[in-house]
């Protein structure tokens, strides 16, 4: 029987996925774990993988379609095998509403005179909705609570169930439309990643209770236990090691400048290997360390009209019409939801910032690169670290106190921007944060972090400084539930004592999330900050 | 410190233990009389006597046999085997009875033995007198297995082997017995189970044994001049295996060559290996390299023997592969 390919979850904000390119055509043999295809999601390109063996025997979505999350993109199966009729008809999803072909009730190829043999796949367009990897390090996740019950409607992109996993509480949603017909995982129960917590009955499917065989592997799992997907079931397992260097090439490295370059925070995939076919070795390495860090690779110029050109007399150029990125999309949606949905408050400061330029420029004389804003966010760790009250987050009724702290450094891409992760940047050095965030934000411009990198986080420094804004106020990105924005350090005449002085001075405005955070705490924690700035010894302690 | 030749260092040890102890004995194809095939008992047979060196019959599995039985009932016997080639025939006592007295009587037997003899090829001996045989005897529980490669080491492993109480199987060299080096007076014991870095270096890890060792020095050599730093580990103790100075050199050093006279299928060095790619993967730079005898019986022509076996410019290649600088 043949087997769909799936469009993967491969960000917790992933709703539906653009083909870049199909690495394999019909016809090719496919082992399980070989890419399959380049997809194009919110936040980054990836490969598709297989979880199967077989052969190509349909691409059901072409290169630069989209397809909703879940929804088959391509079929495998034996050798010259044909896909069945009602899978086939499967198209590319232009919403994700309208995704899943397995919603819709396969029209069994023939009668059979055998019954057949994985009834989750087969007829009666049971669907079985599989517990979600929604982190990277997620092994399985606890319902708490059903937002539906048997029998209820869903579509596609509904809420079925709330879900509390190793990092936070956050909803289950339906990829399919139709029914739900059957519940296996009940409140407060746990279930691996990976395994049907309930099956929708398709829409014109009736809600007949689940063959016996089905309902077996789909018991909760006992912690830790992960039990295998059942056979022909609608999963998607999430399964992304080693980072792919730019154009979908596997990377070679030997084992140990793999393990240099992550000691040493650097990028392995913007180094050069002089190995046989291209593989990183040691003195790659070495040679990457002793220029610096790895070259950010070019920027790619897109071929845009060019502004400033002029048009021919009397003629009025008309607009260009270009459909949104899956990025843009995610960031128009987002911020249409945060602004209004989060009730904002702003608190400015003005930091005199002579000392910590004087820091830059002593590490600078002692070949370290520091930068100014590398020490803000230093500062703002430890401020957080000092003030967890607003070490908080919203979500749902509770509110959730992180005990680490992550700042979230926003780094601006040609078609929008994201917000990767420092982790622990409080128990971190300069040389550390520096190295990480110049890494960082180098992966992200090239759309290459992982899921990981760029979720959760504590607050966000955001600096527009660079481009010589003064100061200017930030959308909070939650789950977080403050946002620093930073502008310029400029010469500034202050009265300093009763006398007009001369100062480097910058402007900071904190966003705070008034639902959790009060303005007393904001106010605390930036004082604070602006302490550790004008006195930045106090960062050593 | 005195310099003597390797079966002059093996002939001190055995007369050394054999006036410290008198269960032990040495019996063997042509050990009294003759002084031995290559002269290791020589004089021997005039200082003890002829009840304590014995010639044997040419019967491998016969007097292996016997001196198990002696064993078992507390004598100490050196086994002398004209050459591991002809041992084949003795393995049912060595692997069915030395290996597993201990086991089979639930701990009440001992069998202290040691079997001793020379391996590898001989110079011009064909395929039937030339194997290298350690990896054989390396494979069972039960046996300790010891190939040392310079006098020195012979007289100490020899001494330490005598006094062990479990079988041991020692891999001597027809090519050894004449090579001259220091050697300790007197009380000289070299723990078996122990690897020795013969040579530091900081580029590559080569881990040899027996006699490949003097083609890995001679290659550590040349590399030098290169600019390249070899470090050279001798085994010295084949089971058990020394893991942790194994992993203390390839953490050091990120590449190995592993060099074996033996053919490569199941090999020692492919253990070795093994040991590495489980223990040490994530210090690795490069694949690790083998230079073992060639998959094939060996020649009687001179020139075709020495293409069949492991010598310095094989080793030299597999160096620059390892550190990525073939053709250099």
């Amino acid at each position: 029987m043949a087997i769909p390919i799936q469009m993967p979850s491969l960000s917790p904000t992933m709703k539906e996925g653009k083909i870049v390119k199909w690495l394999k055509k019909v016809g090719d043999k496919v082992s399980s774990g070989e890419a399959v295809a380049e997809v194009e999601t919110d936040k980054s390109n990836l490969e598709i993988e297989a979880y199967d063996d077989g052969y190509l025997l349909q691409i059901v979505v072409g290169e630069d379609q989209m397809a909703a999350v879940g929804a088959p993109i391509a079929f495998l199966g034996a050798k010259g095998e044909k896909v069945e009729a009602g899978k086939a008809a499967a198209a590319p999803a232009p919403k994700p509403a309208e995704a899943p072909a397995a919603a819709k009730p396969p029209a069994p190829p023939a009668p059979a005179p055998t019954p057949p043999a994985a009834p989750a796949a087969g007829g009666g367009g049971r669907i079985a909705v599989a517990m979600p990897s929604l982190s990277p390090t997620m092994k399985e996740g606890k319902i708490v609570k059903w937002l539906k019950k048997v029998g209820d409607k869903v579509s596609s992109g509904d809420a079925i169930a709330e879900l509390e996993t190793d990092k936070s509480n956050l909803e289950i949603e339906a990829y399919d439309d139709g029914t739900l017909s059957e519940i296996v995982v009940g409140e407060n129960q746990t279930a691996a990643v990976g395994a049907p917590i309930a099956y929708l009955t398709g829409k014109a499917g009736k809600a007949a209770p689940a063959p016996a065989a089905a309902q077996a592997p789909a018991a909760p799992a006992p912690a830790a236990k992960a039990p295998a997907a059942p056979a022909g079931g609608q999963v998607v397992p999430l399964r992304r090691e080693e980072p792919a260097v730019a154009g979908g090439r596997r990377l070679r490295a030997s084992p140990l400048a793999k393990k240099i370059a992550r000691e040493r925070g650097l990028d392995i995939t913007q180094v050069h290997g002089s190995g046989p076919s291209g593989r990183v070795v040691k003195r790659d390495i070495e040679e990457a360390l002793a220029r610096g860090v790895a070259a950010p690779a070019a920027a790619k110029k897109a071929p845009a009209a060019v502004p400033g050109a002029r048009p021919a007399p009397g003629v009025r150029p008309e607009p260009q019409v270009v459909p949104l990125t899956s990025m843009r999309k995610v960031i128009a949606q987002r911020m249409t939801e945060v602004k209004p949905g989060v009730p904002h408050f702003y608190l400015t400061i003005e930091v005199e910032m002579d000392a910590a330029v004087k820091v830059r420029e002593e590490a600078k004389a002692m070949d370290l690169k520091v930068s100014v804003n590398d020490l803000i966010v230093k500062a703002v760790a430890m401020a957080v670290r000092r003030y967890p009250k607003i070490n908080v987050s919203l979500q749902g009724d509770q509110v959730v106190q992180y005990n680490t702290v992550d700042v979230g450094i926003a780094v601006a891409l040609e078609e929008g921007l994201i917000t990767p992760i420092l982790r622990d940047a409080d128990q971190k050095g300069m040389q550390a944060i520096s190295t990480e965030v110049r890494e960082l934000a180098e992966r992200a411009r090239k759309r290459a972090l992982k899921p990981d990198e760029y979720t959760g986080g504590s607050i966000t420094v955001s600096n527009l400084g660079m481009y010589g804004i003064d100061q200017f106020v930030a959308v909070i990105n939650p789950p977080q539930a403050s946002i620093l924005a930073v502008g310029a350090v400029a010469d500034k005449a202050v009265v300093v004592n009763g006398q007009l002085a001369v100062r480097k001075m910058m402007t900071a405005t904190l966003s705070c999330d008034h639902r959790v955070i009060d303005g007393a705490i904001g106010a605390e924690f930036l004082r604070e900050l602006r302490g550790l700035l004008e006195h930045p010894t106090r960062l050593l302690f | 410190m005195p310099e003597l030749m390797y079966r002059e260092a093996l002939n001190q040890a055995l007369a050394e233990e054999m006036e410290r102890d008198a269960n032990v004995f040495l019996i063997g194809e042509e050990v009294g009389r003759y002084n031995g095939a290559f002269k290791v008992s020589q004089g021997l047979l005039d200082r003890f006597g002829s009840a304590r060196i014995i010639d044997a019959p040419i019967s491998e599995l016969g007097f292996a046999g016997m001196s198990v039985g002696a064993a078992m009932v507390g004598l100490r016997p050196v086994v002398e085997m004209m050459t591991w080639n002809f041992a084949i025939l003795a393995m049912d006592q060595i692997v069915n009875n030395a290996a597993k007295l201990r086991h089979m009587s639930g701990g009440q037997l001992r069998c202290p033995i040691v079997f001793r003899g020379p391996g590898g090829a001989g110079g011009r001996l064909s395929s039937q007198h030339s194997q290298a045989l350690e990896a054989n005897y390396a494979h069972f529980p039960g046996l300790k297995v010891i190939a040392p490669a310079t006098p020195a080491d012979a007289k100490g492993m020899l001494k330490a082997a005598i006094r062990d109480e479990n079988p041991v199987i020692m891999f001597e060299g027809e090519r050894l017995y004449a090579l001259k080096g220091e050697v300790p007076e007197g009380e000289h014991v070299v723990p078996i189970g122990k690897a020795d870095v013969k040579r530091e270096g900081t580029d590559v890890t080569i881990i040899t044994w027996s006699r490949m060792y003097y083609f890995c020095m001679e290659a550590a050599e040349q590399l030098a001049q290169e600019g390249i730093s070899a470090e050279v580990l001798d085994l010295r103790t084949l089971r058990p295996l020394d893991e942790e100075a194994i992993l203390a050199s390839v953490r050091k050093t990120n590449r190995v060559v592993i060099v074996e006279e033996g053919w490569a299928l199941a090999g020692v060095g492919a253990s070795v290996v093994d040991i590495i790619q489980s223990k040490a993967f994530d210090d690795l730079d490069a694949p690790v390299e083998r230079v073992t005898g060639l998959d094939v019986n060996m020649s009687y022509a001179a020139n075709l023997e020495n293409a069949t076996q492991p010598d310095a410019p094989k080793i030299i290649a597999a160096v620059k592969k390892v550190l990525y600088r073939e053709g250099a």
